[in-house]
């Protein structure tokens, strides 16, 4: 070893001897210690496969289209039955300004979104003019020759910044002694994006946009309420039991109407009707969760360079094992489009009239810190797709990351 | 701070409850002033709902629909080859170029070229968007029927039907012709399609023979594979191979002398049709149009049930008939030595056996269809051409004697079979006197032709006050962006309604036809007709007489009674067939039956006369004409069901000798009813209709025919467009319209004679 990086070893160590304990917290008011960073990487699969309609039932993300021959009989059903999968890199970084007042930097970054239109075809009645029933390749063959090729599968946005994220957490509880002598905690969250990701290709019959918005993430600027209540004395902290209400607004974005480009003049040519530009106001949205959180295993511990060697204080780390469920209720408002073409607008309206959608999810986490490793890794589940929104598509995800805390005074 | 805060709260909680509901479908709009003042104002008003309309309707859709048929037409008309008309703009140059041959004839009248002036300005669109948009029905539906008749050239069709069996010794006059038993009885062998039943009193145990052929018209037709022509198509124009198809030990054989069209014209060879079909290599070259129907293809439903010569041989037979005397096979001939000739080369004669006898004493439909063996590259998928499914109808023994009926041919409506998978067309009609509940007039449509998910999300009601002077108010129903509608009422009770007829008398066959007729001489000093390309090289397809939105505009601003309406169609000529349904305040009420007349030896002749008379493509009919034209030859009248009302849907019932006789052989334009598509679904439609103004005769108010029009034999729920409902004594009409079938919405009332005082729509 160079005595260059000995030298940067023996900061890293002293900086991380430097941790207190405890360096996290379970639940909604979950705020980083005074003067410490967590660089937070995570991993996010997420996927579509339907929606459910204003009936609460389960549909596609597309309406299936019934196809005649003009006056004549049917030629078949197109059943579009879209699956789709994006994968995100979340990059965080959180400090600690107090030990009840942390800010936050998120900077997703799309890694890939793919969608495949996964057509199916349902034939209808014979043809005279054919002389057979149509069968899909024959309804495609007749839209090609009409300069509309089949769409194909979209494999895009590698690498494509989303929204920066910027937020706030105060842990306003900390100036109330009574609530944590109860073991509970109050905190107020507050966020706002700027909007660096990028709104889908209108020109693509199939496309998708990397804002958090087209990712069914957030909202542009966030309020939320958090109540934890841990069971210290009563059971040794293992036991937490978490609230959020929150509310999510959205602001109006301005985006170009598709004109078809080269490759979907049919299909897309709505620029000459619509305007040139239409204007867009997602719904607000607002809901509250539950989180239950349990410790079934403290775990091991000893002291190590992290802790000077005091093993108390590796003791006090936080557990090894930690295991999470909650529940999300979130409700969408309207969404408005305003273009030159009323119609238009409705179409788009109609699939986001107000809605709902019911989260349910599930949490491992891993922490080193009480073993002499400076890492905290997790896995998260949730699942939208189980119990009946409305007006909402039903969006699953598995996400894994990695937290590491440093702190340099 | 804390207020804007507030403010905020409210808006959020404001629009947190707001759920989007569907825009209307339906505008009213009283338009006052001059033409040009009218014309902005409608433009002004709806100026992005017609950018709409336009966009989503020819752009997106009948556009790039009528491209499809480029191919059709160049294989005729070879200036449709031109670059203009190049990488998909055919369909709009070919409509434009025929939009201002309207205009700059003199057909489009001065006041609605204002109009259509103001629209274009009031809307901020250019006036050849505004020009096509009000003009593309005449040239579209002609242009259709033109491509649709080029098709059929070579489609199989049905030569002749025999009922086999003891027809010929039943004692019983089967074809209604006057003679009992005779020799031949129960053989039609120029079989002609017919409104009503084509044999009667057939033995239940017959079975029928039927003769189908398909028409070769010359030359030989390749596809290569592995190239694509201007016109984006894989078709090559016929008689056109290119070199590396031709064999060696062919390449010195006498070749055409004339350019062939193509994008390689220096790679291109044109050759004989004579030259043998193994000259060619086969990987590059097939035959697509063989002269061959497919015996496989052969389809035959009797009544509800079908049957096929591939799932049932022992019930639909088909067998290649040998040549006929005379007749000696030819290897040279046309088909050649090609693989299949041997084949086909000939008729196909199908022997169909039904399993079970027919019922007895019933009307029994067959319906038809034969394929060819056509490979059809161009309208994607791939297809054989197929025949038009022809539609027979007959009465079996005893079906006279139980329902005291079907002593004749005409008793037997040619309806088809109980459930029709097909979509009616659009009824007309018009009932007075003894017909209505309290006498009065009453006059009704439902159109329908091509919704596509679009027009009804635009349409509107028009009520038009022009300055004195300019022509009557009058109202109509209609679409943004159009200057007209199918139906109308002026505040002197004139009504009219009309419905389109395919014919193929119409301008743009007419053009065609006149090149031919006037170049004949130099066409036939070739014998193989080689000069017909370079006559019809520059023959252009081009509307022309009055438009229809235009005429019908005309019959609202001027006409008074059924008179004058009648004589402004006469005068005013037509640029296609339209049957036509005019009814006045006083009770006057006829159906007007009309085409393009273009017959070039006429041209001229006809329209003259000071007062309409019946001439060639102008017919009408209904309760007031003299007894003797009032009954059809077989001595009913042509449209009514009684003394009081006429009806008419999207087939000629008088005119029916619609295309002009002409000598041009194969190319002869046929009669509306063995090629138009609409036509048996017009049939049914027109039965079904008289039957359900039976059912309600003199009971008829404005409920009663709400009831009628929602009549389900009588909706096309897929393409309906507008239905309304006159009442021409009081100046009212009641409109549905904005949803799809139009009659599923509430009928709406306007009292014309106060929107006009009013100046607005209620």
């Amino acid at each position: 070893m160079t005595r260059s990086a000995h030298t940067a070893g023996l900061i890293v160590v002293w900086l991380l001897t430097l941790l207190v304990p405890s360096v996290t917290q379970a639940g909604f008011t979950e705020t980083v210690p005074k003067h410490t960073f967590i660089v937070d990487e995570a991993f996010v699969l997420s996927w579509v496969h339907g929606a459910w309609d204003d009936g609460s039932h389960r549909a596609s993300l597309v309406d299936a289209i019934e196809m005649y021959e003009p006056g004549g009989p049917l030629q078949g059903i197109l059943t579009p039955d879209p699956h789709v999968r994006q994968m995100v890199l979340i990059n965080q970084l959180q400090y600690g300004i107090t030990d009840g007042l942390t800010v936050a930097l998120g900077i997703p970054v799309v890694l890939r979104s793919e969608v495949d239109p996964r057509f199916g075809w349902t034939p209808g009645e014979y043809q005279s003019r054919l002389g057979r029933v149509y069968s899909e390749q024959d309804f495609w063959d007749w839209a090609a020759g009409m300069g509309q090729a089949k769409p194909g599968t979209f494999d895009g946005n590698h690498g494509v910044l989303s929204d920066l994220v910027v937020g706030l957490r105060w842990r306003f509880s900390d100036h109330l002694p009574w609530l944590g002598e109860h073991g509970l905690a109050l905190s107020l969250l507050a966020f706002g994006i700027l909007p660096t990701g990028r709104a889908a290709d209108p020109d693509e019959v199939i496309s998708v946009g990397t804002t958090l918005w087209d990712l069914y993430a957030q909202g542009d600027l966030g309020v939320h309420l958090g109540v934890d209540k841990t069971f210290e004395r009563e059971l040794d902290g293992r036991l937490a039991l978490g609230l959020d209400a929150f509310y999510e607004a959205f602001f109006e974005r301005t985006r170009r109407a598709p004109n078809g480009g080269t490759e979907n003049k049919l299909l897309l040519n709505q620029a000459p009707y619509v305007g040139d530009t239409y204007r867009v106001k997602p719904g607000d949205w607002s809901g509250a969760a539950c989180q239950v959180s349990m410790v079934p295993w403290n775990g091991p511990s000893r002291g190590s360079w992290l802790t000077g060697g005091d093993d108390g204080k590796a003791a006090r780390m936080p557990p090894l094992v930690t295991l999470s469920v909650g529940y999300r209720f979130l409700h969408m408002q309207q969404t408005d489009w305003s273009s030159r073409a009323p119609h238009w607008d409705w179409k788009r309206e109609e699939d986001k009239r107000p809605g709902w959608r019911h989260t349910l999810s599930a949490r491992a986490s891993f922490s080193f810190l009480r073993l002499g490793a400076p890492v905290q890794v997790y896995v998260t589940y949730s699942n939208s797709s189980w119990l009946p929104g409305k007006n909402t598509v039903a969006p699953d995800m598995l996400s894994t990351g990695i937290q590491v805390p440093l702190k340099f005074w | 701070m804390a207020k804007q805060l507030f403010c905020i709260l409210v808006a959020m909680l404001a629009t947190a409850c707001w759920t989007a509901t569907p825009p209307p479908n339906v505008r009213t709009i009283v338009l006052k002033g001059d033409a040009y003042s009218r014309g902005f104002q409608h433009g002004q008003a709806f100026e992005w709902d017609i950018r709409s309309l336009y966009t989503r309707m020819l752009t997106n859709s009948l556009i790039p629909s009528l491209n499809e048929e480029q191919s059709h037409i160049t294989s005729i008309l070879g200036v449709y080859y031109e670059d203009r008309y190049l990488d998909g703009h055919f369909a709009y140059q070919m409509m434009l170029e025929s939009a201002w041959n309207l205009w700059n004839e003199g057909f489009i009248p001065e006041t609605y070229k204002k109009e259509l002036q103001g629209l274009a300005d009031g809307a901020h669109m250019p006036l050849d968007d505004v020009l096509v948009l009000n003009t593309f029905l005449d040239t579209m539906l002609a242009f259709r029927g033109v491509s649709l008749f080029i098709q059929e050239l070579q489609k199989p069709r049905l030569l002749s039907l025999e009922v086999l069996g003891a027809i010929t010794a039943d004692g019983r006059d089967n074809d209604a012709d006057g003679q009992t038993d005779e020799d031949g009885e129960g053989r039609l062998d120029d079989y002609r399609p017919s409104p009503y039943a084509t044999l009667l009193e057939v033995p239940p145990e017959a079975s029928f023979r039927l003769v189908f052929e398909d028409v070769f018209l010359g030359g030989l037709r390749c596809v290569d594979l592995e190239n694509i022509d201007p016109i984006g198509e894989a078709v090559i124009e016929r008689r056109c191979v290119h070199d590396d198809c031709v064999r060696p030990e062919c390449a010195d054989l006498p070749l055409l002398p004339r350019e062939c069209l193509t994008w390689e014209p220096e790679r291109a060879r044109c050759v004989e049709p004579k030259v043998a079909f193994t000259c060619f290599d086969p990987n590059c070259v097939e035959i697509i149009d063989p002269e061959c129907v497919d015996p496989r293809s052969i389809r035959v439903q009797i009544d509800e049930t079908l049957y096929t010569s591939v799932d049932a041989p022992d019930v639909v037979a088909p067998r290649l008939l040998p040549l006929e005397e005379g007749e000696v096979y030819d290897p040279q001939g046309p088909g050649g030595d090609y693989p299949h000739a041997r084949r086909c080369q000939g008729k196909l004669e199908v022997v169909v056996t039904p399993p079970a006898p027919l019922p007895p004493a019933s009307v029994v439909t067959i319906l038809l269809q034969a394929q060819d063996l056509s490979q059809i590259y161009v309208s994607p998928p791939k297809r054989a051409r197929s025949m038009r499914d022809e539609r027979i109808v007959l009465t079996t023994r005893g079906y006279a004697e139980a329902t005291g009926t079907g002593a004749t041919l005409t008793d037997v409506p040619n309806v088809g079979p109980a459930v029709d998978r097909a979509m009616p067309m659009p009824v007309s009609l018009a009932l007075r006197g003894s017909a209505t509940a309290n006498g009065a007039p009453l006059a009704a449509q439902h159109f329908a032709l091509l919704d596509g998910n679009i027009l009804h999300e635009h349409t509107a009601l028009f009520v038009q006050v022009p300055d004195e002077g300019e022509g009557l108010p009058h109202a109509y129903v209609g679409w943004t962006g159009l200057l007209w509608g199918f139906s109308g009422l002026n505040t002197a009770g004139m009504t009219y309604s009309v419905i389109h007829s395919d014919t193929l008398d119409n301008p743009l066959v007419g053009g065609v036809v006149k090149a031919i007729v006037d170049n004949l001489a130099t066409i036939l000093k070739t014998p193989d007709l080689s000069g017909l390309s370079d006559i019809l090289g520059d023959v252009h397809l081009f509307a022309r007489n009055l438009p229809l939105g235009f005429s019908g505009r005309e019959i609202l601003a001027r006409a008074t009674t059924v008179d004058q309406g009648l004589d402004i169609l006469y005068h005013g000529g037509q640029t296609f067939g339209w049957n036509w349904m005019l009814a006045d305040a006083e009770g006057g009420m006829i159906a007007v039956e009309t085409d393009g007349s273009t017959d070039p030896r006429k041209i001229g002749k006809l329209r003259q006369q000071p007062s309409p008379v019946e001439e060639d493509g102008f017919a009408w009919f209904g309760p007031d004409r003299e007894e003797a034209e009032a009954l059809a030859p077989w001595g009913r009248p042509w449209g009514s069901v009684g003394p009081d009302d006429v009806r008419s849907s999207g087939h000629f019932v008088k005119n029916t000798d619609d295309a002009m006789p002409t000598f041009l052989a194969t190319f002869t334009p046929k009669h509306q009813r063995f090629w138009s598509s609409y036509y048996y679904r017009a049939v049914r439609t027109w039965h079904r209709l008289g039957d359900e103004i039976t059912a309600r005769y003199g009971t008829f108010d404005v409920p009663t025919l709400i009831e009628l029009l929602r009549t389900p034999d009588l909706v096309d729920r897929r393409d309906s467009m507008n239905a309304v409902i006159f009442e021409p004594a009081r100046r009212v009409m009641h409109w549905a319209m904005g949803d799809v079938p139009a009659t599923d919405q509430p009928f709406v009332e306007l009292d014309l004679t106060k929107a006009v005082e009013d100046g607005v729509v209620p």
